[in-house]
């Protein structure tokens, strides 16, 4: 070991040693850690990954900058406090002492991370928290790293004063506000999101996908600090170098240019993205005329009545498609040209027909006429990364639509696969995307990557069904399948035990519900839990014959503590699929209303007739009821359950006929058919 | 080791520190005499390297002390006239971290923390904590950590400022006793520091040196100079004003004074054998006069 590292290092050792053993040090970890604890109390977390990935972690890092900043004077400012500096600069050493010294204030703060890792690691599993635990470690040293050199150099530069203090607290409370005041929802300036080295904001992550959809900015954003840490030492080892060698301090400047050139250059790359990724979510999702449910039908006259697509997801980031396809005219007059929606990223390998483009409208010309009702076979291959981006409520850019990498996500919307007419949905448009049509899916994937799609599953990676209106695709090194008894559990591996946990629950109400359903009842459901991102349909027909429940991945643990998000997530959405897989069309939502209040109200009174009484008569909020679920109360109360299974048979049956009644109307209905009248 | 300075100056702004300083230090023992305020610790401070000259040329054994301050700091050791250490480290581990700055290998560290522990009586204490020592012993373990490395150039800014008489004794005894093949550069404003321990010295006055040479040479300036005469306690005000009084004590009633003066102070002075502290006053003295008469 070379005498400057030895001097560096004896430098890190006492500087440690003496921030350590101060009395303050022990309080200050104390104080941070009780502050962690007691603002994630009760918090729910979903994994040991995605809490030092998000809000757990962050708010750590976040909080620890404020020590660093004063940490790094007090560290600064010790040799002339306590009047070692004459001595100390008379001593035959350079920049290593104060390297030394600084890297000892980052390593004594990074045990204001530990009640974060160890609140997290409390989620389990460990594979996640190895997982998340070195970029978190990564992203607090840099933030640490920075803030510490903010601190010397101030100290550097103004001398050890006692207001250098409140003057880093006071610019640090300053700061917390400066990204929101800068940024899209104010100032409007892009990528002001960038100064907030304290990163209070959430983050991106996701269980199922990481961090993948934030692109490169995290990689820009620590660049960007680790630059400017950089560029903080470099500066203050400059100034010392000056003063101490009298000459100018060519290397230290050379190194804080350098630091500066890569600060800069980062930031460049950061607005940059953000700038992008604005551009195509505003061009994605500026406000269309949407076709309301049904009209899907109606909306083109070709329409397409079978899909066999292939994809090739050996290469993620660039994935290969081959679609075979039935088009049908299902006009009254011979078309010559068939218009479909394919997204613009993706560029045609092959085709059976000559075609043209413009944007995501995808103009087939058909080599004869195609008369009204009949069909043509066709086919399509394309390829190439797609992305599509939709502004969330702060404007903040979100892909939908992506494939990276590390994972690829098809949402139902994304225009993967190609669909008759001009799709005029957004990316987040939740209602169905085509007339039902038969649709077979199979996909290659790398080896040990998990596959997803709201079809039915017949392999490992291969899908289909025979009316499908929605197809997605979710593959992801992280996503696992696994099979609960009559269940199908498909949800990133952190959170398959969350989902594990919940299967006997959905069981018990499916066979609750399912009692008031004719037909069969469905032996288990397809449970996914996924991300948080818009893209699947909000009404989730059954897997096959089986009910498909989507959970967002942030949904909570304990679903009994959360009456609303029970409601929505279990009751509603298994009584979705079983009226769906009676016969129940969904686009009679005031129907199945009827059934979903009245069998909510009887799962929740568990028995009790009063109990039920009351949910019925408040099934509106502040007293007030619907007529057709007190009807439909009534049979029960007379009939039992038996009454209630002919009331919602007859409904399915004569469901065209009750199109546009009036609920005093339903009701009448109702009780007519149950035999209250 | 030689010291060798040129026409050094310092200024802050107006005020001039050093004005145009030319000294020759040829070795040994040498004492830097001057009131506060001389520019004594500035022109110390630019002797280690801690500070930049206006101008002027300075070089210790050859070397140029502005051209290569790291060389210089390689052969110096330095007590500032104010320093601290960390409080919660023992004197043990703080030489032993000096040691490392000043890149003693490991083996010959552990060797020569002990030895100075031992050359400054400290090795009792070396493992109680700094925050503990009393003021004499922080002072001795400043020349501790001056001595580590072996340094051929020791400075001492102005040591036994606020130590007791029996610490400051044991202190310059024990300056006279390491000094050995050393040059030691002493700063004081105390001439009896000077006295009993140097072989050579100068006289800063406002930023000059008023006198350059050996304490004998500086007690020959005073010869036939000094008085001792009686004088009533009401004369007092009138002789101070006219003559430098050197010292003064009241026997019977009378005061019995000790001056510096070119004639006979009220003609009844008797005239003395004159000491280092006479011939300080009478170089100051001169000059403070040369000044009053340059500003008249």
């Amino acid at each position: 070991m070379s005498s400057l590292l030895a001097r560096a290092l004896i430098a890190w050792r006492l500087e440690l040693r003496l921030l350590v053993r101060h009395w303050a040090y022990p309080l200050l970890l104390a104080a941070w850690s009780a502050f962690v604890i007691y603002v994630f109390r009760d918090q729910a977390v979903i994994s040991p990954e995605a809490a030092l990935n998000r809000d757990l972690g962050h708010f750590s890092i976040g909080i620890s900058s404020l020590a660093a900043l004063l940490l790094g004077a007090a560290g600064a400012g010790r040799s002339q406090r306590t009047r070692f500096a004459s001595l100390e600069e008379s001593y035959p050493t350079g920049a290593e002492v104060l390297l030394g010294r600084w890297l000892a204030g980052v390593v004594a703060l990074l045990p204001t991370q530990v009640a974060a890792v160890a609140i997290a690691g409390r989620a389990g599993p460990a594979s996640s928290l190895w997982r998340g635990l070195p970029t978190f470690v990564l992203e607090a040293t840099i933030t640490v790293a920075f803030c510490t050199a903010v601190g010397w150099l101030l100290v550097s530069w103004l001398g050890p004063r006692r207001w250098v203090y409140p003057l880093l607290a006071g610019g640090w409370l300053g700061c917390l506000g400066l990204p929101v005041f800068l940024g899209r929802r104010n100032l409007g300036i892009p990528g002001a999101e960038l100064l907030d080295f304290m990163r209070s904001d959430t983050g991106s992550y996701e269980e199922l996908w990481g961090r993948l959809f934030e692109g490169a900015l995290p990689v820009w954003f620590n660049l960007f600090y680790a630059g400017l840490a950089a560029l903080g030492v470099a500066l203050v080892v400059a100034r010392v170098a000056a003063r101490r060698r009298r000459r100018a301090p060519l290397v230290p400047a050379a190194l804080a240019l350098a630091a500066l050139v890569v600060a800069a250059a980062s930031a460049t790359a950061y607005v940059q993205q953000v700038r992008a990724w604005e551009a195509r979510a505003v061009d994605r999702g500026k406000p269309r005329p949407l076709p309301g449910p049904g009209d899907l039908a109606t909306a083109a006259v070709e329409t397409i009545d079978a899909w066999e697509i292939a994809v090739d997801l050996t290469d993620p980031a660039s994935p290969r498609f081959d679609a075979r396809f039935t088009l049908r005219n299902a006009g009254s007059e011979p078309i010559t040209a068939a218009t479909l929606t394919l997204h613009r990223d993706l560029a045609i390998t092959m085709s059976s027909l000559p075609y043209a483009r413009d944007g995501d409208v995808l103009t087939l010309t058909l080599s004869e006429p195609l008369a009204p009702g009949a069909t043509r076979d066709l086919r399509l291959a394309y390829a190439g990364p797609i992305w599509a981006f939709i502004a969330g409520f702060d404007q903040t850019p979100y892909p939908v639509t992506f494939t990276a990498a590390d994972g690829v996500r098809l949402a139902h919307s994304g225009g993967w696969y190609p669909v008759p007419g001009r799709m005029l949905a957004p990316p987040d448009w939740s209602e169905p995307t085509h007339p039902p049509a038969a649709f077979h899916l199979a996909v290659t994937v790398p080896e040990g990557w998990g596959v997803f799609s709201n079809l039915p599953a017949t392999g490992d990676t291969t899908f289909a069904s025979e009316r499908a209106t929605w197809v997605v695709l979710f593959a992801s090194p992280r996503l696992r399948t696994e099979q609960v008894g009559a269940s199908t559990i498909v949800a990133p591996e952190a959170l398959l035990p969350r989902a594990r946990a919940l299967v006997p629950d959905y069981e018990a109400l499916l066979a609750d519900l399912a009692r008031y359903f004719p037909g069969p009842a469905p032996k288990g459901l397809t449970f996914a839990v996924l991300d948080t991102l818009p893209g699947t349909a909000a009404y989730t027909p059954p897997a096959g014959d089986q009910p498909l429940v989507i959970m967002s991945g942030t949904t909570p643990r304990d679903l009994k503590k959360y009456p609303l998000n029970r409601r929505y997530v279990m009751g509603d959405a298994l009584a979705a699929d079983l009226w769906g897989l009676a016969g129940g069309a969904p686009e009679l939502p005031f129907l199945f209303h009827v059934v979903q209040e009245s069998l909510w109200a009887r799962h929740v009174a568990g028995g009790d007739p009063e109990r039920f009484r009351r949910e019925v008569t408040d099934a509106l909020g502040g007293g007030q009821a619907d007529p057709a679920v007190v009807a439909l109360a009534k049979i029960e109360a007379r009939r039992g359950e038996d009454g209630v299974r002919q009331v919602i048979a007859r409904m399915i049956a004569e469901q065209q006929t009750l199109r546009g009644l009036a609920p005093a109307e339903l009701a009448a209905w109702i009780e007519e058919a149950g035999g209250a009248r | 080791m030689e010291i060798v300075i040129e026409d050094l100056r310092k200024y802050y702004g107006a005020v001039r520190a050093l004005d145009g300083v030319s000294l020759h230090v040829p070795g040994g023992m040498f004492g830097l005499l001057g009131p506060n305020g001389a520019g004594k610790t500035t022109l110390m401070r630019i002797l280690v390297t801690l500070l930049a000259p206006t101008s002027g040329r300075v070089t210790v054994g050859g070397i140029d002390v502005m051209r290569e301050p790291a060389r210089v700091r390689e052969i110096l050791g330095y007590i500032p006239q104010e320093f601290g250490f960390y409080r919660s480290l023992t004197a043990y581990e703080m030489l032993d971290y000096i040691g490392t700055m000043k890149r003693i290998p490991p083996r010959a560290r552990k060797r020569q923390v002990e030895a100075v522990l031992e050359e400054v009586n400290l090795t009792a204490d070396a493992k109680r904590r700094i925050g503990t020592y009393s003021g004499g012993m922080k002072q001795r373990l400043g020349i501790a950590q001056a001595l580590l490395g072996d340094p051929a150039l020791l400075v001492v800014d102005e040591p036994t400022a606020g130590l007791d008489p029996e610490e400051r004794i044991r202190f310059r005894n024990l300056l006279v006793r390491i000094s050995g093949r050393r040059t030691v550069l002493l700063s004081t404003h105390i001439v009896a520091d000077v006295e009993a321990s140097c072989t050579g010295l100068a006289v800063l006055r406002q930023g000059r040196i008023a006198f350059a040479g050996t304490p004998e040479e500086l007690v020959e300036r005073a010869r036939g100079r000094v008085w001792q005469l009686e004088v009533e306690p009401g004369e007092w005000e009138a002789v101070a004003a006219r003559v430098q009084v050197v010292s003064s004590r009241t026997v019977g009633g009378r005061l019995q004074l000790r001056v510096v003066a070119d004639e006979n102070p009220l003609g009844r002075g008797v005239p003395v054998e004159p000491g280092l502290e006479d011939g300080y006053l009478a170089v100051s003295g001169t000059t403070l006069r040369e000044g009053m008469l340059t500003h008249v």
